[in-house]
């Protein structure tokens, strides 16, 4: 348990974009686990494939009953909180390595995460199954039950959105 | 997506090639015709470039510690879980009694507690104690009849023998009473008059000693050989008239 309890709460984290919600979210699928092990078989494919289709299942399932509603707090608004910090151009491009550079680092890591929650849930899930997680296309095509053609469409998809999303965030920031 | 057709590849293909040139997984053929490709192309080039930022992006984002409270959390909530879905399953396979016993137990479950225990065992205790002095015997208990008829029976003799107690009660408390009646009666009619009565309670009076009913009466506690005193109390018996 202690093996997949940390790479659980990073997927339902960088997908709900919310602590509480992680944390919720992974005492369930463990839950689910405890109550389904009798449902895996290992010829279906590996443990963490199946665990992670479990996580999955249920991000969607909660997905549908949130609608979002904290997720789609405008990234704007996360900018704006931080406005008496450093500029957006200085967060992404600056390259000193000073204590500085370690809260523009946390800086930069919180607005992708903003951005993140922003793309559409259908992007989100392949990106984050993809770039953080580290799966193949193969296991994600199984976990998200799509063929892989879709699964390598919607990674490009996520991550130029993605970019998009910061780009122009960058550019009111630099305005600003 | 356009259709061009530059330095032998179409944009449609580059874009499916995209994601493996990202992992550096194209074959070397296929590697070169990208990278011309991406170079000369207005639409692709900055495609390709616009997703390696983003992808660079999103595997910049460090991986979190989760809460420390988590796993104790998680093996709290599992283990709880767990434990019912064990309950369910042995109350599924038990029969009605053990059901109820099953529902029961939550409600009950004070009742295990160590101080109602013991006192359940005291009154236990002391119940039999009693039942033993009074006679009874549980081997009485299990010949008693248990048929509804015979119950039924047992119930209105018991009623009857029961009503026929307190009915001679009540007539012998009356006839108590009502001899009671009676005598007070008879003893108002012969009774003298009142003048006189208070004469002889005022010669009773003068007669009886000044201090009381009774006479000093002494007491010696102690006394010398030659019968002199050396200790002596005396009690005085106050109002004692007869």
């Amino acid at each position: 348990m202690r093996l997949h309890n940390r790479r659980i709460y990073n997927l339902c984290y960088r997908f709900t974009n919310s602590p509480d919600d992680a944390q919720d979210l992974t005492q369930e699928v463990f839950i689910r686990v405890y109550r389904t092990m009798g449902s895996y078989h290992v010829e279906k494919g590996a443990f963490t494939t199946w665990l992670t289709t479990l996580t999955r299942n249920l991000l969607v399932d909660h997905f549908r009953r949130s609608k979002q509603d904290r997720v789609t707090d405008s990234i704007d608004a996360g900018l704006r909180e931080e406005d008496d910090s450093l500029s957006l151009s200085d967060r992404l491009e600056d390259p000193r390595p000073n204590p500085d550079d370690r809260l523009a680092s946390k800086e930069t890591q919180k607005m992708v995460q903003l951005a993140l929650a922003r793309i559409s849930p259908d992007l989100r899930e392949a990106v984050i199954l993809r770039d953080l997680q580290d799966m193949d296309y193969k296991e994600i095509a199984q976990v998200l039950r799509v063929p892989e053609g879709t699964v390598k469409s919607r990674i490009n998809r996520g991550r130029m959105e993605l970019a998009r999303l910061l780009s122009r965030n960058k550019k009111q920031a630099s305005n600003e | 997506m356009n259709k061009d057709f530059k330095n032998g590849m179409e944009c449609s293909e580059f874009e499916s090639l995209l994601a493996e040139a990202l992992d550096d997984a194209l074959a070397a053929e296929n590697r070169k015709a990208f990278d011309q490709h991406g170079r000369t192309c207005p639409v692709c080039g900055p495609l390709f470039a616009e997703t390696r930022e983003g992808m660079l992006m999103i595997q910049g984002l460090a991986e979190l510690e989760p809460p420390k409270n988590l796993v104790h959390n998680i093996l709290v909530a599992t283990s709880r879980k767990l434990a019912e879905t064990e309950a369910s399953g042995e109350v599924e396979k038990a029969g009605w009694l053990e059901r109820l016993r099953w529902s029961l137990r939550p409600r009950m479950a004070w009742l295990m507690h160590s101080r109602f225990a013991m006192s359940f065992a005291m009154a236990f205790f002391s119940l039999s104690i009693t039942l033993t002095l009074a006679g009874v015997r549980i081997s009485d208990i299990k010949n008693i009849d248990m048929h509804p008829n015979a119950l039924r029976k047992s119930f209105v003799l018991g009623f009857t023998h029961m009503e026929a107690k307190v009915t001679s009660y009540y007539e012998n408390m009356r006839l108590v009473y009502q001899v009671q009646a009676k005598v007070r009666e008879l003893k108002k009619n012969t009774a003298p008059a009142p003048g006189s009565n208070n004469e002889n309670r005022q010669q009773n009076r003068k007669s009886a000693p000044e201090d009381g009913g009774r006479p000093k009466q002494y007491e010696n506690y102690s006394r010398e050989r030659d019968g002199s005193v050396i200790a002596e109390t005396f009690t005085r018996h106050e109002g004692a008239q007869i």
